[in-house]
């Protein structure tokens, strides 16, 4: 059998795992496929299981196959279902910790472990007397997982084990739970090789200020500083301002500490190239700026990032911009945030780096050229921004960041645009005119509601909102335009007029033929709270397209008009998005409960947990059972999973 | 609470949008329905940021308006080909990976060219071409084949992205694409424009055309012909394990009998595909349709 077969085999026992039905009828066919070659068939069964409520047979069965060593993919599985069972497990695996095979008391204590339950904290403890070396090790490892002051103290005294492994778990264990420890237990354990690594992780997470001068120390003596990085690291705090400045201080002598920081900053240990961020942040030197940025993966570490390129200010900026090609060459991740940086830090020097940005050919440079443009107050800024017009996509912020620039420079910014609003019109340049010249905007609007592009006319209604004498006017004529673009834009504004303005052009736009426009009339209608139009709203919320019922049911709800039998028919709706919506206005009404309770059932993700935030909230006692069942029925979706968990927790707490 | 939002700000806000778990899996569904595009935990660093201006735009407050945005605006449809746009990379050069071109050149062509001798016609499909590098890229490399001279040579390159397509049709590219290219290549399929920018020379865009398809679309994916190599490198990762599923079997039925697909380097057709046979050449291992 070739590979290509064997792997279609596996995905027909795969698919078939896949669709057993969820409940006790499923067990044996799980228990057996936890034997399978497939590893994706073991996970998925392992996974199914866990999800299960189990039998003591069924129990007695996983526990046993612990204890087959010649199938490890068997055993491994059966550790993973027991370590998701919870507090169903723990009185077979408490049993399993004296069993006479230490391989399973090991595996007895790994499990212990991921159940994180403070119950095990006695047995783990009695289990660091194990006459087995790796049993005793699986047991510190799991204490650190568990948590809990006996388990505090129980590590704390493994620090001073002549047992090196105990003391690094120890150790380890103490870094995982953020639980700092006196610095007389944790110094001598700073010099030792077998434990510098672990002990300095711990040290970051004790805030003394002997602890701060220890790290600063180690930063400057090249055999200890990538050990202080990761102390730092661990921390993951910023350093207050006063170790910072004794870090500037012990650093000054060093070197090679920019190349040596850039090295830290792409290394693969987390704590280490966060402790390198940090350092950075601390030593403010702007030549580093590319090399933050370009170090981001995407975690914890972007935020870290982003704030130092921050501090790091202008210069920071300026160092960011120096090379185009650098910048178009960092990841994804690494541009954006040097993006965020760089419109946050925008100043008047940065001007012509960014006006080479918009002109680098590379889009995504150009637009965030744009968005920063408008930032720098700059009178250099306006004419590429201008220019820009042409280009829709950098149109949209060339046109924000003009009225940015016209608050400095207003009439500069008015003589660069007037060449655009006098021949052909653009879109943009109409909104952009509207906003910026106000009340004068007048032929302009004017002209651009009679442009034979729709899109233009669109811009006429929205801009008319900054001609305040003309905007019932043109948003009359645009209401009544063939166009539902232009109709959608004019709606859009009439819920942004004076609601003495905007009721009356409500009456035609609520009566609209297109579906998109009605949707928004109903939007608007809510914002203005438009009590006239509530009998039309009560019959839109009835529309076939989802959209308008959804807007029809907010717009009543903002003004307070939505009846329970509305709500119920709501509940009704074969849209998600409305029963969902039914749910989330519901939750102050006993009404909906027994719809809620029907759809923890939903094929959809959301549409259960909305039912289930509304239970949580209204529901009583008797809804918890049906709450507990949908949470170990979301087995695949573990965002599903957890919400779903919170409303249970939410209501339990409350009844 | 409504659709419409609130009007969009003039001045650029420095504060930070978050996005929740559920608002990431709320989009998630939306994009991996309309594309295929999975937006992975991962990505929620990036995506905050990348979508907070757009959502700054249209006057939104939190991600979750915006997947409602999505769905009920009559503009939806549009932002989310904005907003897929912004999140999937189109990060491509000239001659990338140029180990595999020297095998679909020296070990590929020749294959094909022995199966197409009768025919004298030659049809390459890029799908995810992005701005049209490596679309344009082939062109290049089959340019001064003798072999195929005189041949009906087709080269289709394909995106989701219309911003995308847009910029490869104009084959204006800046320092960036041309990373991997030599001076001698420069000068040979280039004209200079200024601040360092080139035009892709009018023989070697001849060939190529472009066309925006959604590869989840099955009914605009029956309209294309019958390829004898498709390119697909470095999108697959960027779709959920269904998607990739049906984007193989797509190609499986896009490819002549005997065709070939050319993945990515990190990419593979393991758990997606066991109709096609792996063939192990000097310089690469490609994937082939059983057949003649």
């Amino acid at each position: 059998m070739t590979w290509l077969q064997a792997d279609a085999e596996a995905e027909a026992r795969y698919r078939a795992l896949d669709e057993l039905p969820v409940g006790s009828s499923a067990i044996p066919s799980l228990l057996f496929a936890l034997r399978d070659e497939s590893w994706r068939v073991r996970r998925l069964a392992a996974e199914r299981l866990g999800a299960h409520e189990v039998t003591p047979e069924t129990m007695q069965q996983l526990v046993g196959m612990l204890g087959q060593r010649d199938d490890t993919g068997a055993r491994n599985a059966a550790a993973a279902v027991l370590s998701q069972l919870g507090a169903a497990a723990l009185p077979s695996i408490v049993t399993l910790l004296t069993h006479a095979d230490p391989d399973q008391r090991k595996f007895a204590a790994d499990i212990l472990g991921s159940l994180r339950l403070a119950e095990a904290v006695g047995p783990l403890v009695s289990a660091l007397q194990d006459s087995d070396p790796n049993v005793r090790t699986a047991a510190a490892e799991a204490l650190g997982h568990v948590g809990g002051p006996e388990a505090r103290r129980a590590l704390e005294k493994l620090l001073v084990s002549r047992d090196v492994l105990l003391r690094v778990c120890a150790l380890e264990g103490l870094s995982e739970l953020r639980l700092p420890v006196p610095l007389p237990m944790l110094v001598p354990l700073l010099t030792d090789p077998l434990t510098r690594r672990s002990a300095w992780r711990l040290l970051g997470h004790v805030h003394h200020p002997t602890a701060s001068m220890l790290t600063v120390r180690a930063l400057a003596a090249r055999e200890s500083r990538d050990s202080a990085l990761v102390s730092i690291g661990a921390s993951g705090a910023p350093l207050s301002n006063e170790t910072e400045g004794e870090l500037r201080i012990a650093l000054r002598p060093v070197g090679d500490v920019i190349s040596w920081l850039e090295g830290a900053l792409i290394s693969p240990d987390e704590e280490l190239h966060l402790g390198a961020i940090l350092v950075a942040r601390a030593l403010g030197d702007p030549l580093l700026a590319l090399a933050i940025a370009g170090s981001v993966r995407g975690g914890r570490d972007g935020e870290v990032a982003l704030q130092t390129l921050l501090r790091l200010g202008l210069p920071g900026a300026r160092a960011l911009l120096s090379s185009i090609e650098a910048l178009a060459d960092l990841p994804a991740e690494a541009r954006a945030v040097a993006a965020d940086a760089i419109v946050r830090l925008a100043e008047p020097p940065l001007c012509d780096a960014l006006i080479a940005l918009m002109d680098s050919g590379d889009p995504e440079l150009a637009e965030l050229g744009a968005r920063a443009l408008g930032r720098t107050r700059t009178r250099e800024a306006i004419a590429p921004l201008v220019r820009s017009f042409g280009d829709d996509t950098l149109a949209v912020h060339a046109w924000r960041s003009l009225v940015h620039l016209a608050q400095t420079w207003p009439d500069e910014v008015r003589s660069a645009l007037a060449p655009l609003v006098a021949g052909q019109l653009r879109p943009h340049a109409v909104r952009a005119w509207g906003e910026i010249m106000g009340p004068r905007a007048h032929d302009v609007i004017k002209r651009a509601l009679h442009d034979p592009d729709e899109t233009v006319r669109a811009a006429a209604a929205e801009a008319s909102l900054f001609t305040p004498k003309d905007t019932v006017v043109v948003l009359q004529a645009a209401l009544m335009d063939e166009s539902a673009l232009v109709r959608r834009a004019a709606t859009r504004t009439v819920g942004r007029v004076a609601p003495v303005d905007g009721r009356p052009l409500l009456a035609r736009t609520l009566k609209d033929a297109d579906a998109t426009v009605l949707a928004l009339a109903c939007a608007s209608a809510g914002e203005l709270g438009h009590i006239g139009g509530a009998a039309r709203l009560d019959e839109l919320s009835r529309h076939a397209d989802a959209g308008v019922a959804l807007a029809a049911l907010e717009g009543l709800a903002l003004m307070g008009r939505l009846s329970d039998e509305l709500l119920l028919r709501a509940a009704g709706h074969a849209d998600a998005e409305v029963l969902k919506l039914a749910f989330g206005l519901g939750a102050d009404r006993p009404l909906l409960l027994d719809k809620a309770v029907a759809a923890l059932l939903h094929p959809r993700w959301d549409v259960r947990v909305a039912a289930a935030r509304l239970l949580a909230v209204s529901a009583g006692r008797e809804a918890l059972a049906p709450l507990q069942d949908a949470v170990a029925r979301e087995i695949a979706d573990g965002v599903a999973h957890e919400l779903l968990t919170e409303a249970v927790e939410t209501l339990a707490a409350r009844v | 609470m409504s659709l419409s939002g609130r009007p969009p700000s003039t001045g650029a806000s420095d504060s930070r949008l978050e996005m929740s778990p559920e608002e990431l899996h709320l989009l998630r569904d939306l994009f991996s329905q309309a594309s295929g595009f999975l937006l992975r935990e991962d990505l929620k660093f990036i995506a905050e940021r990348r979508l907070a201006p757009r959502l700054e735009l249209l006057g939104l407050r939190d991600f979750a308006g915006y997947a409602r945005y999505l769905r009920f605006d009559a503009r939806g449809p549009d932002e989310l080909e904005s907003a897929i746009d912004l999140l999937v990379p189109h990060e491509t050069y000239f001659f990338r990976e140029p180990t595999q071109l020297r095998c679909f050149e020296q070990e590929l062509m020749p294959l094909v060219e022995k199966k197409n001798e009768r025919s004298r016609s030659l049809q390459l499909w890029s799908a995810g071409c992005s701005t049209g590098e490596e679309p344009y890229t082939l062109a290049m490399l089959l340019h001064g084949r003798s072999s195929v001279q005189g041949w009906d040579l087709d080269i289709l390159g394909t995106d989701l992205s219309r911003k995308a397509l847009t910029s490869a049709r104009r084959a204006e590219y800046g320092p960036m694409a041309l990373r991997a290219t030599t001076p001698e290549q420069k000068t040979k399929f280039f004209e200079p424009l200024e601040a360092g920018r080139v035009r892709l020379l009018p023989q070697f865009r001849e060939p190529v055309r472009f066309g925006q398809l959604n590869l989840l679309d099955a009914s605009a994916a029956s309209l294309l012909p019958r390829f004898d190599v498709i390119f697909c490198r470095n999108v697959l990762i960027y779709f959920d394990q269904l998607t990739r599923r049906r984007v193989v079997e797509l190609f499986f039925e896009r490819l002549t009998q005997g065709g070939y697909l050319l993945l990515g380097h990190s990419e593979n057709l393991l758990h997606l595909s066991t109709r096609f046979e792996l063939v192990q050449l000097e310089g690469d291992l490609v994937y082939r349709r059983p057949g003649p």
